[in-house]
């Protein structure tokens, strides 16, 4: 079941086009990745669905209903762009927000301390913000974007400017609340965290949405049939036969141990002829399926698509 | 309506609590106590020469009289020259001694001796108490006598009397000096109020631009209540304020008139019954009962309330498009134009309330919040009023959905300068 469904989404500015005509399903209890180069449009997207601002066209189905200002209280949102009132102290700022969601006061304090106490920062609650570094506020904002347990957490680069071990912490938070049945999406331009985290992603470009699906089948859709094959030793025949069938060698790597060799074939009919006389052949000692990463198919995707553009 | 409540609550409780507000609102009514206390007190510092014992030596003889009338303690010393006078310092008998060595129809020298700087107070004492005698001495002369008196009399036979009559009404004393003071003080009180807490939105807003908190806080109420919110929490700031400074004048007010008790009583009464007249004191609050509060004191909270959302409704738009305060700057200077103007058209409606150049300014709304607060103080048609109320309301309800078209939607540009035609499109564009 969808959580959310934006069809034929149109917004511009002026005469500039920030969404062409979107349509998107993500599904519920997903980790579903916004992805795209600056300017893309993913953040006008995210603020339609946070209804900060309205389309010029479209719908949004928040559990099959439209997005009202009852139903976009289920949306929790962590902006790119955050800040927090500097003189205020953490813990009466973090009230005030929540209190903004809906929350009653006893609420929003219990809530807070409760989660003050599990990331271990309870000493912060009376230090003013100015005192607190970049990682530590982005704590403090995570903590707000979820404190009125929202059905859909909007992270727009979450992990930006925090320490590896921040990020770990922030990471697992994620996960968990994941495994409680949130629907989280994660805008990044952080491939890494988009292969760790996200089982469904979108590209959108100039408007326009250049792929979207589970991250398995995107690859799949993308991959150029490139395998790898490791042999005992140096293998002259299987390089020849693979040219003979037109296939290109991409690299050789040699060592004490094994003789690797990266191929990339036309088709998969190609590449399954190649396996049933290799897999004959002895001393290979392993073969694999190198299905493109996200962050290749990601330039992949911008670089075509500009050359289309470009071409229009 | 729950959520404006609460940033009401956050932008008014912030303020409140804050040190720079509490002082202000205690400071400020005590700093202008000391502003009418401190001139009295050091007036009568400067009357210490009365307690001050001086010598004469008149070796003229026709100036020993001089002294009769002062308020200095002066003993002639007979039978001395100006050798003996450095032994008369040093005795310490007397302050210092006044030599009175020559006298001719031109001139007349005078030294004064002593062991330590005098002052000039005690100096003019002195001058002033021989150019008595010698003008009188002088006057006399010529055959004109008790001079003093004559000017006395020429001075309180000239008093004009403002009397007031009103259609409906009888005929009602004013008190024209005391208005203008009133005039200017609650044209400039109003003029400061809406320039210092529009200026704290339009810093409220440039804030939460800049640390790009605002984003977050849309997400929960739109970003025009929240601009609602602001500019009500910081008007209720206002009031407050207003409300402390008019009980603490109360207070001072109240003091004023039972001064007389307290001048029984202690140090300042005394202080005070030097330089304060009790008939002075039952003057000014006989003139200030002529004042017509009960129309002043709301049209006072009206015309604040009407100037204050007028102004930093534009102050709130105007800071939403700014990336940095240096970017607000020119902006700000020619929005502030028309209240000073209002200062300069005060100036006039002091010396002519009713003129047309103080009545269109009244009815402008850019204007009217000061300068019908000065004109009302003099006494104005009712109609008047109104037709100025129903022009600023009006006017108000307009620009506050003007800036909030711009607020919402230049709040969250950050980056690039925003250049006036785009907001010219985004007020076209029905969506934003």
């Amino acid at each position: 079941m969808n959580i959310i469904e934006i069809h034929r989404m149109f917004k511009s500015y002026g005469q500039k086009v920030a969404l062409n005509n979107i349509n998107l399903s993500i599904p519920q209890n997903s980790i579903f990745g916004f992805l795209g180069p600056n300017g893309a449009g993913k953040t006008t997207l995210i603020r339609i669905l946070t209804g900060i601002i309205v389309p010029d066209l479209g719908q949004v189905l928040i559990n099959g209903q439209e997005l009202n200002q009852l139903s976009v209280k289920k949306i929790g949102y962590l902006p790119e762009e955050r800040g927090l009132y500097k003189k205020m102290k953490v813990g009466e700022q973090a009230i005030y927000l929540a209190v903004l969601k809906g929350l009653t006061r006893q609420d929003a304090e219990r809530r807070l301390k409760q989660w003050f106490e599990k990331l271990d920062i309870s000493d912060w609650w009376n230090k003013t913000v100015d005192t607190l570094s970049k990682g530590m506020q982005q704590k403090i904002q995570f903590i707000i974007s979820t404190i009125h347990q929202p059905e859909v957490l909007i992270l727009d680069e979450p992990f930006s400017g925090l320490d590896p071990i921040n990020r770990e912490i922030l990471g697992n938070e994620i996960l968990e609340l994941n495994k409680s049945g949130m629907t989280i999406v994660l805008s990044t331009h952080d491939m890494n965290s988009v292969e760790q985290f996200c089982d469904r992603v979108v590209l959108i470009d100039k408007g326009n949405v250049l792929l979207s699906g589970k991250v398995t089948e995107v690859k799949q859709a993308q991959k150029s049939f490139l395998y790898e094959f490791c042999f005992k030793q140096n293998n002259e025949l299987f390089i020849n036969q693979c040219s003979q069938l037109g296939a290109k060698i991409v690299s050789i790597n040699k060592n004490d141990m094994e003789f690797c060799v990266k191929v990339q074939f036309q088709n998969a009919p190609e590449a399954e002829s190649i396996l049933t006389h290799t897999l004959g052949q002895i001393g290979l000692i392993s073969f694999r399926e190198i299905l493109p990463s996200i962050h290749d198919i990601f330039v992949e995707s911008i670089i075509r698509n500009s050359d289309t553009t470009n071409r229009l | 309506m729950n959520e404006l409540f609460h940033v009401i609550q956050r932008e008014y409780m912030t303020r409140v609590r804050s040190k720079s507000f509490i002082l202000i609102t205690l400071l400020t009514p005590l700093f202008l106590s000391l502003l009418l206390l401190l001139p009295t007190y050091f007036a009568t510092q400067h009357e210490d020469y009365k307690q001050i014992k001086i010598g004469l030596i008149d070796l003229v003889h026709s100036l020993d009289r001089a002294f009769d009338e002062s308020e200095l303690i002066v003993e002639t010393i007979k039978n001395q020259t100006v050798e003996n006078v450095r032994d008369l310092v040093l005795s310490d008998q007397w302050e210092g001694i006044v030599y009175i060595a020559s006298s001719d129809s031109s001139e007349i020298s005078v030294q004064y001796y002593s062991s330590k700087q005098p002052s000039v107070f005690l100096l003019n004492q002195i001058k002033s108490a021989i150019q008595k005698m010698v003008l009188n001495e002088k006057l006399a002369i010529y055959g004109i006598k008790n001079v003093e008196e004559m000017i006395r009399s020429i001075k309180e036979s000239i008093s004009i009397e403002n009397i007031k009559i009103g259609a409906d009404s009888a005929a009602q004393k004013a008190s024209s000096p005391y208005q203008q003071s009133l005039c200017m003080a609650l044209g400039l009180t109003i003029y400061l109020f809406i320039f210092l807490f529009s200026s704290q939105v339009m810093r409220g807003v440039l804030e939460e631009k800049t640390n790009r908190i605002v984003e977050l806080i849309i997400t929960s109420i739109s970003p025009v209540k929240f601009m609602a919110g602001k500019i009500i929490g910081i008007a209720l700031l206002g009031l407050t304020q207003i409300v402390c400074w008019i009980a603490l004048l109360y207070g001072f007010t109240f003091l004023l008139s039972n001064f007389q008790d307290l001048s029984a009583s202690g140090n300042m009464g005394n202080i005070m019954n030097q330089r304060i007249n009790p008939d002075d004191v039952s003057q000014i609050l006989n003139n200030l009962n002529l004042i017509d509060f009960d129309v002043i004191i709301p049209a006072f909270v009206f015309f604040f309330v009407g100037g204050y959302l007028l102004y930093a409704s534009i102050f709130a738009a105007i800071a939403a498009t700014a990336n940095y305060s240096d970017d607000i700057q020119q902006v700000t200077m020619i929005v502030t134009i028309p209240l000073i103007l209002s200062i300069i058209i005060l100036s006039n409606t002091i010396n002519s309330p009713d003129s047309a150049i103080s009545y269109w300014f009244s009815i402008i709304p850019f204007t009217s919040p000061i300068v019908m607060m000065g004109r009302v103080v003099y006494g104005v048609p009712l109609q008047d009023i109104l037709l100025s109320m129903l022009f600023l309301t009006a006017t108000v309800a307009f620009i506050i959905w003007l800036s909030g078209k711009i607020y919402k939607t230049a709040i969250l540009y950050s980056g690039k300068k925003i250049k006036f035609f785009e907001i010219i499109s985004w007020l076209k564009n029905t969506n934003n």
